[in-house]
């Protein structure tokens, strides 16, 4: 009896996962040894169009499964469970230097998933052999988005389902982007701690504390944090990245209210003073424009900003004051701050003082600036707007792709073990006030 | 906009009834919800009455609370994963940061579209490492006891207090089942509204993977709902029908997510249906061409799956129909040994021909003897030796509707008379009953059932944990079934 054919069966696991899940793919109803390429294409919230591919070779059963089998090229290749989401890259045509920055946290990435005969690079042509759709989460269900405009600050709060009290976390990113970036925050929220995502560069922050951003801006998250009623005020952590990383360290080895649990940063220096106010901490930053460098595509180089770390202390950040355990990570290939070094240089203060006990330093190989949650595209450059000389460049961030992926999924894991550790699982002696 | 509305309203109803709380964090959450057209409105209306009834616990037990988890001295975890599954995928469910073997209840609740409220709950210990992990621990007493990674689902039952004997049906299959999750200290089996969860976990439940297309076919008088696999096919396509309950697609949908253009088939209490039309043979042949002329479907690699009455039709199209040649046959619980469906309106014929139904010593209708004294008329019994395709029989043997087992019994050894006895495979379940649906759902024994002259209980069958069982096996094995033939 002849029999028409059907098209070959994918199944992706999870349909519709938080972002730092793995997948798993298997199609199965292929030819046996039949060439394959799998390719998926994501349309982001501006309306670019990012895609990864990998070529396959099926089984004797017609068999392909992506979490055991080898790619044989594409935008990735080996054995790479997940290569299809974290090597996306802009498809070619695409505007220069993009970014991929989910703004919306409580929609998903849509994930198109299509199987296309033959190892190709280009010309994915309509239609298919077969196609999954999948979305990508960075927030749980459950989990509350609130916006905060009160006290004297300005951020976004999410709070996990259930009567808490929760563990909370101040999460401070760095610059760059329009609005507050929100989806590191609610990825936490989704892990079960109460997030701040906090709002301290833009005009409207600056309006909620009469014009300037200085310290007790700060004091006053903290002490929002520690006020809420479902969050426990002493299982508070702060958690930054780049800029805020920067700031965040400043703040914790400061004589001031904000005494968090336990600190993470991630692609931050420690060469920042929050003496006086944000901006002109960020206009210390760029003290020295002359070190400003640039690659061969004119890509800014800010790494040697920070360069050379200072000697006298009274230049740095005092981390001999740090009293909570502190998780640094960073990116050798960092090429907008200087944050492997700044983390040696950490290091041997906190030897010095005696306080090196309660660091973690995790300085990866080969890594960038954009250390994201997994499993993120890698950003190797982007366009920026440096709103001190108000003008867009490209930044160079650096980092090669397939180790700055291993230090996204690396660190994340790890920050969260961190964070649980220390504000889960441990045992505090004395009773909230 | 009048979601926007109703949304806020919701929202102030929340504020009116929490009085001097400050929950307006769950106002903004709900005004900032009303522009987005990604979540339906009863998501967030659920999320808010549990919302509701915690920050209400909340306000009792603040300073308790506090007080407790300082002197425990850790804050307790519960975590589910996967968040978002279909309904017919395993979750694991695990808690941390508890004292050492301290007594702990967890409870699942879910909200129908109907808005009953459906509980279950079940009673662990933590082990030295104050952990739970409901995959591999054993629970000790609750509505399930034992090794039940997925026990907090099918035992679901509807909670005390509210309306009571209906079954958990979802209309729109489009938007998930959202369940909670919470954590009680001690073992405790009522009163959780009185009491504050330690911690709580969110999941939805969906019945459609992303991608999946929903389409309402009215076409040549066929009425149905066809749900197509992402991507440009052709698909193999099943016809699914149900019984006399009237027209469920969930199962279709779920049947879509695994990668079959499904038509999830009405013919009998459908207001669109046309009247006269006869719920006769000749409707279900024009909905097969139907199936078969889609244009993502592969025309020669349809399945019939049925349960029930439907399923009777479909071994009777399949036996003496030579235009409907399906590639497979699953029949679930069907009386087809013993009732012939015949030609004309089916359910006419059948309420001719069933004597009265009695009602049992519970109030429950006894129909299963009433079909089994039909068929000792030869008859009227129906004859599947025409069948010429692998069948896959699934027999609940405790089923209290329909007498399964004996009419499954007399089909095979019909098929075996003819010389086709290998192309049975029966699938027979002890305590199973009549209501295999897909895994986890909740199991019920007996529910109001609404027929065109009386509401009555129907009693199905089905003993908890064996009933889970069964639609966790037979689900599996029809997939494998399915995936070889089809």
């Amino acid at each position: 009896m002849e029999t028409t054919t059907i098209c070959p069966k994918m199944t992706v696991k999870p349909t519709r996962g938080l972002v730092d899940e793995d997948i798993a793919i298997v199609i199965s109803g292929l030819s046996p040894k039949q060439a394959i390429t799998i390719r998926s294409l994501l349309n982001s919230e501006d309306k670019d169009f990012w895609h990864a591919y990998g070529h396959y070779v099926s089984d004797d059963n017609g068999v392909v499964n992506v979490v055991e089998d080898e790619c044989f090229g594409g935008t990735y290749n080996g054995r790479e469970p997940t290569g299809l989401i974290w090597s996306l890259k802009p498809v070619p045509g695409s505007r220069p230097a993009l970014r991929l920055r989910k703004v919306d946290v409580l929609t998903p990435f849509i994930l198109n998933i299509s199987v296309y005969k033959g190892h190709i690079s280009k010309c994915f042509e309509e239609p298919p052999l077969a196609r999954a759709i999948i979305e990508r989460w960075y927030i749980a269900p459950g989990v509350s988005r609130v916006d905060v405009k009160e006290k004297g600050i300005r951020g976004t709060l999410f709070i996990p389902p259930g009567p808490g009290p929760f563990p909370g976390i101040l999460d401070m990113w760095g610059g760059g982007g329009s609005g507050i970036t929100e989806y590191r925050s609610s990825l936490l929220a989704s892990h079960g701690y109460a997030v701040l995502a906090l709002d301290f560069l833009s005009s409207q922050a600056k309006s909620m504390h009469s014009g300037n951003i200085t310290e007790k801006y700060f004091e006053a998250a903290f002490e929002f944090l520690q006020s809420h009623p479902r969050i426990c005020s002493d299982r508070i952590s702060i958690c930054g990245f780049s800029f805020g990383a920067s700031v965040a360290v400043a703040l914790v080895a400061n004589e001031n209210s904000i005494n968090p649990r336990c600190l993470v940063c991630v692609s931050g220096c420690h060469i920042i003073q929050v003496k006086n106010t944000i901006d002109d901490a960020l206009e210390g930053f760029f003290r020295h424009p002359g070190k400003l460098k640039y690659d061969e595509s004119n890509h800014v180089i800010w790494h040697g900003l920070c360069l050379p770390i200072p000697t006298d202390e009274s230049e740095k950040v005092k981390v001999r004051n740090l009293k909570c355990p502190f998780l640094l990570v960073a990116g050798s290939d960092d090429q907008n701050m200087a944050a492997a070094e700044s983390a040696e240089d950490i290091e041997n203060m906190m030897k010095a003082a005696g306080n090196e006990h309660l660091l973690t330093k995790l300085v990866y190989p080969m890594a960038g600036h954009l250390i994201d949650p997994p499993y993120s595209p890698h950003i190797r450059s982007s366009n920026f707007f440096d709103s001190i000389k108000k003008q867009r460049v490209v930044l160079l961030y650096g980092g090669s792709t397939k180790e700055h992926c291993f230090a996204q999924e690396d660190s994340w894991k790890k920050i969260l073990d961190f964070l649980h550790h220390h504000l889960y699982d441990a045992e505090i002696i004395s009773p909230k006030l | 906009m009048s979601r926007a509305t109703s949304f806020i309203s919701a929202a102030a109803i929340v504020e009116i009834q929490l009085g001097e709380i400050k929950c307006s964090y769950i106002v903004q959450i709900i005004k900032g919800m009303a522009g987005r057209m990604a979540y339906n409105a009863a998501y967030w209306l659920q999320t808010v009455k549990t919302g509701t009834l915690l920050a209400q616990n909340m306000a009792l037990h603040k300073r308790t609370m506090a007080d407790m988890v300082s002197q425990r001295r850790r804050t307790p975890r519960v975590w589910a994963r996967p968040t978002r599954a279909l309904m017919d995928e395993p979750f694991q469910l695990e808690v941390a940061c508890l004292p050492p073997h301290c007594p702990v209840t967890l409870r699942s609740t879910l909200y129908s579209e109907g808005n009953d409220l459906w509980e279950a709950f079940s009673h662990y210990v933590s082990d030295e490492r104050g952990r739970v992990n409901v995959s591999k621990d054993e629970s000790l007493g609750g509505l399930y006891i034992g090794r039940e990674p997925m026990g907090l689902l099918w035992s679901l039952r509807l909670a005390v207090g509210g309306r009571q004997n209906i079954r958990l049906r979802k209309k729109n299959i489009q938007t998930p089942l959202v369940v909670d999750i919470s954590l009680f200290d001690g073992h405790n089996t009522d009163n959780f509204n009185t009491q504050t969860a330690l911690a709580m976990t969110t999941m939805e439940r969906w019945y459609m993977a992303p991608g999946v297309r929903r389409i309402e076919v009215r076409e040549n008088g066929v009425v149905g709902t066809l749900f197509i696999p992402p991507g440009p096919g052709p698909f193999p396509a099943l016809l699914d029908v149900w019984g006399l309950a009237g027209f469920i697609e969930h199962r279709a949908a779920l049947l879509a997510s695994r990668g079959y253009a499904c038509l999830a088939l009405a013919y009998i209490n459908h207001p669109e249906l046309q009247l006269g039309s006869g719920m006769g043979i000749s409707y279900f042949q024009e909905s097969w061409k139907l199936l078969q002329s889609v244009p993502q479907v592969s025309a020669d690699r349809l399945g019939l799956l049925g349960s029930c009455f439907g399923a009777a039709i479909f071994i009777l199209m399949a036996s003496e129909l030579p235009d409907i040649s399906p590639r497979c046959l699953v029949a679930i619980n069907s009386p087809s040994g013993l009732l012939n469906p015949g030609e004309g309106n089916y359910l006419e014929k059948m309420q001719r021909l069933l004597p009265e139904p009695k009602l049992d010593a519970n109030g429950h209708l006894m129909i299963k003897d009433a079909i089994l004294a039909i068929g000792i008329d030869l008859e009227r019994s129906l004859q599947a030796s025409g069948i010429q395709c692998p069948v896959l029989l699934v027999v609940g043997e405790d089923d209290q509707c329909v007498p399964a087992l004996e009419s499954a019994q007399r089909l095979e050894a019909q098929m075996r008379a003819v010389g086709k006895g290998h192309l049975v495979t029966k699938l027979s379940y002890p305590e199973a009953g009549h209501l295999i649906e897909p895994p986890y759902h909740p199991v019920m024994r007996s529910s109001t059932f609404i027929f065109p002259n009386q509401t009555a209980t129907m009693l199905w069958g089905g003993v908890g944990k064996p009933h889970a069982a069964a639609q966790e096996d037979s689900w599996r094995k029809i997939l494998e079934f399915l995936d070889k033939h089809l």
